[in-house]
């Protein structure tokens, strides 16, 4: 049955310095996971990816209805932080899943991507290039960009890649409390888009932890 | 004076977050056991003195097993910033994945997932019961010149043990016809009356009512009756009087009384 569809990327820094926070973030998406997956409404009308990236980028979880996958596959650290890599490879996944979202006779809306870095991008030349084409203007798939900086991520970078809006963790929150903050965000944000009549993306202005750095609304 | 149950923020404590709405953050008091608080997100408007005037409705006591209707108000310097209801009994809530879930009408409503594969749904005479239910309760409200206003899949709540039961949850965008609700309620998607009347009306609520018997009946989360109407497919499914009650659903003025829907029930 063709339906109205809000397909979701989260795309996690899965570099050696996430590593004694790994724990917390993968239940975070675990958490994430459960709540939309058993709400059939927001099941029904929202797609789920998920990406992790340090020297390069990887699809962990091709995107799918949240409610078909019962387990949720972790992210695991690796050495780097590169940033082109991930914003290259959501261009890529991008384009084939709405592809193939319209192909199924779909009507799609814009993408969400949900970044999450705690770090400095190990590829400060070459990034700005990948992401200019990922928030192409003359692309009409270009994904809405919500930014989570945590730990030593720098806030001008994280304000410069969201694009709906961006959010920096708090000094003296925890990542791992940071982390749960993100991922109720996340929650939050996916079953009230997903759940709205006119699958308008909301994203809560306030994010427990961190401070808001822009809002912007469409 | 305002109802017996109002009380202060800064006297109570929440024990635990159970839920982040669209209009609200619902917690769990530490005292007393089984009550919530329901703290208002800044822009929402509160009208005080209709939820004081809900509070103390006599309908609640009819309804009070089957609703979290509002028991208190809750203020913060001087201004209306929440309220207190109680918890939805155990009975309405289940494990999906590991997880505390509650029983929401959504489940009934859209076909078996791997994600609530374990989830025990009803069977065709169970459906017939639940909806029955939840007419009950809705003609309980109308008796009392109630009007519900809002149908959405995650505020009504259900459950097969101890037979077919139903609850109501989000209560306080209820009205008596003719007054404004304390809270607008939301107008969710796929349950909005196509006849788009200005005021919420005991009209309106009986096409939700309609929606909702249908969808339950059929398993179908956008089954109308205007459908049903011209499906003689769907129609051979609910027999001739309940189709005869669809037909006048879908016309504004004639929509049945939740009687009406009991009767051919049964
Ligand atoms: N009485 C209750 N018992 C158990 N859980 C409840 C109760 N009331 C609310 N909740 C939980 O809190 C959530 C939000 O509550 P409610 O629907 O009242 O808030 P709201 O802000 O009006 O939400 P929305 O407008 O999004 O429906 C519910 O979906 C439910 O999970």
């Amino acid at each position: 049955m063709p339906e109205q569809i809000l397909p979701f990327y989260v795309v996690c820094d899965q570099s050696y310095s996430m590593t004694d926070h790994l724990d917390a973030l993968n239940d975070g998406l675990a958490q994430l996971h459960a709540a939309v997956g058993t709400d059939p409404v927001v099941a029904d009308k929202t797609r789920f990816c998920l990406i992790g990236f340090a020297g390069n980028a990887e699809v962990l979880q091709p995107l799918c209805s949240p409610s078909d996958v019962v387990n949720l596959v972790g992210l695991a650290t690796q050495a780097g932080t590169n940033f082109g890599a991930a914003f290259a490879l959501l261009r890529e996944t991008i384009e084939d899943d709405v592809a193939a979202l319209k192909a199924d006779a779909h009507q799609v809306y814009r993408p969400a991507v949900f970044f999450l870095s705690d770090g400095h991008p190990t590829d400060p030349a070459a990034w700005p290039g990948a992401y200019e084409r990922l928030v192409d203007p003359d692309w009409a798939a270009r994904p809405n960009i919500i930014a989570f900086g945590i730990g030593d991520a720098d806030a001008a970078t994280i304000g410069r890649i969201g694009t709906f809006q961006a959010f920096m963790s708090r000094g003296g929150v925890s990542p791992a409390a940071a982390l749960h903050g993100f991922a109720r965000a996340l929650t939050t944000s996916v079953v009230r888009s997903g759940s709205d009549g006119d699958l308008l993306l909301r994203v809560p202005t306030q994010v427990a932890g961190f401070t808001a750095l822009r809002v912007d609304q469409l | 004076m305002g109802p017996l149950g109002d009380a202060q923020l800064t006297d109570l404590a929440a024990a635990a977050t159970v839920a982040e709405g669209g209009q609200g953050t619902v917690f769990r008091l530490a005292r007393p056991a089984g009550t919530l608080l329901k703290l208002y997100h800044r822009e929402v408007a509160v009208l005080a003195g209709e939820l004081a005037r809900l509070i103390d409705l006599p309908a609640r006591e009819t309804v009070a097993t089957r609703t979290a209707w509002p028991s208190g108000r809750v203020f913060h310097r001087g201004r209306c910033v929440g309220l207190l209801m109680p918890a939805a009994p155990d009975r309405f809530t289940t494990t999906i994945a590991g997880r505390p879930r509650l029983l929401e009408l959504q489940f009934l409503l859209y076909p078996r997932r791997a994600m609530w594969a374990e989830l025990a749904l009803p069977t065709e005479d169970e459906r017939r019961g639940l909806a029955a239910g939840y007419l009950e309760l809705f003609r309980e409200l109308h008796h009392h010149d109630v009007v519900l206003g809002d149908v959405s899949m995650r505020n009504l709540l259900w459950t097969l043990s101890g037979g077919p039961g139903v609850f109501a949850i989000d209560c306080d965008g209820f009205r008596v016809a003719g007054r404004p609700p304390a809270v607008r309620p939301a107008d969710t998607a796929g349950w909005a009356d196509p006849a788009g009347p200005r005021e919420l009306t005991l009209d309106t609520d009986r096409y939700k009512l309609a929606l909702l018997t249908l969808r339950i009946l059929l398993g179908n989360h956008r089954v109308t009756p205007e459908e049903v109407r011209g499906k003689p497919l769907l129609r051979g499914r609910l027999g001739p009087a309940l189709s005869l009650l669809a037909a006048r659903a879908a016309e504004p003025g004639r929509r049945p009384a939740a009687e009406c829907w009991l009767a051919a029930l049964s």
